[in-house]
């Protein structure tokens, strides 16, 4: 088995690892990779601050990913089906 | 209907009002179209309704009927999935066009450097609208399957269960909907 990556094989396991645990021989190979490849290393910084700048501006109320609101009237029909279960 | 039920419904209604437009924007983040995202809010605060004792143990209002409202769209999502439409939309292997490796498999430039100011952190932003806008340029399998991962951190194993698909596929997936979004990013934000 050949433990050198290359950059494509590092990339598809920097993408990998954010979804589930590598074997420790994919984790010690891309770890050589990364300590000799600056690319690599800025692509695994990237795909980090993607998920980062995702997730933080998510839970912080949903306001710029989905900025809308239920209408007034999709509220009033909701209340009104609520109180049709009585 | 039990009484407890009946009064229940007052602060039910108050909920709509009050927790609405946070559910709806969740559920729309996820499913996207507008008419699933309500029906799924319907549904969400119907259910409530139903287990007025099940709510008594818990403190907060918006993260039960948060809780509620996920189960729907888990659902939703897995009835969906059936569909062959959906099935095709979803692409399984690597990108055939992917460029940026030469023969050797390295890469063929560097990359730019991502340093993010205090301002561009923020979610108000214009990079925050850059990167909705990115993210709408998934299809919506992508995006669907995508935010599950990032925002609902959904482990591996149950997404392939929900899509039906296998690990490598997913990584796959996966890995090109990131490719995808960094590149967008990269073309339109950091250039």
């Amino acid at each position: 088995m050949n433990l050198m990556l290359n950059c494509e094989q590092a990339s598809k396991l920097i993408s990998e690892s954010m979804d589930h645990r590598l074997t420790w021989l994919q984790k010690g190979s891309l770890r050589i990779h990364l300590a000799m490849c600056a690319i690599c290393s800025a692509y695994a910084r990237q795909l980090g601050i993607l998920r980062e700048m995702i997730r933080r501006w998510s839970r912080k109320g949903v306001k710029i990913l989905s900025g809308k609101n239920l209408s007034p009237e999709a509220k009033s029909r909701i209340k009104s089906n609520l109180r049709r279960q009585s | 209907m039990p009484s407890e039920h009946q009064s229940f419904i007052p602060v039910v209604e108050q909920w709509v009002d009050q927790y609405g437009d946070t559910l709806y924007r969740y559920a729309l983040l996820r499913v996207r179209n507008p008419d699933v995202a309500q029906d799924l809010v319907q549904e969400t605060f119907l259910a409530a309704l139903k287990s007025p004792q099940t709510f008594r143990n818990e403190s907060a209002p918006q993260t039960w009927l948060i809780g509620i409202l996920k189960h729907k769209i888990f659902d939703h999502f897995r009835k969906e999935t059936k569909t062959a439409k959906f099935q095709e939309a979803l692409p399984m292997e690597d990108d055939p066009t992917e460029t940026h490796f030469n023969e050797s498999k390295r890469w063929k430039s560097p990359l730019k450097s991502w340093d993010l100011t205090p301002e561009e952190k923020s979610e108000d932003s214009a990079l925050a609208e850059t990167v909705s806008k990115c993210l709408d340029h998934l299809t919506e399998s992508q995006r669907e399957i995508f935010l599950l991962r990032e925002l609902d951190e959904i482990e591996s194993g149950e997404l392939c269960k929900l899509f039906q698909i296998t690990p490598t596929n997913l990584w796959v997936i996966l890995h090109r909907i990131r490719n995808q979004l960094r590149n967008c990013l990269e073309k339109n934000w950091f250039k």
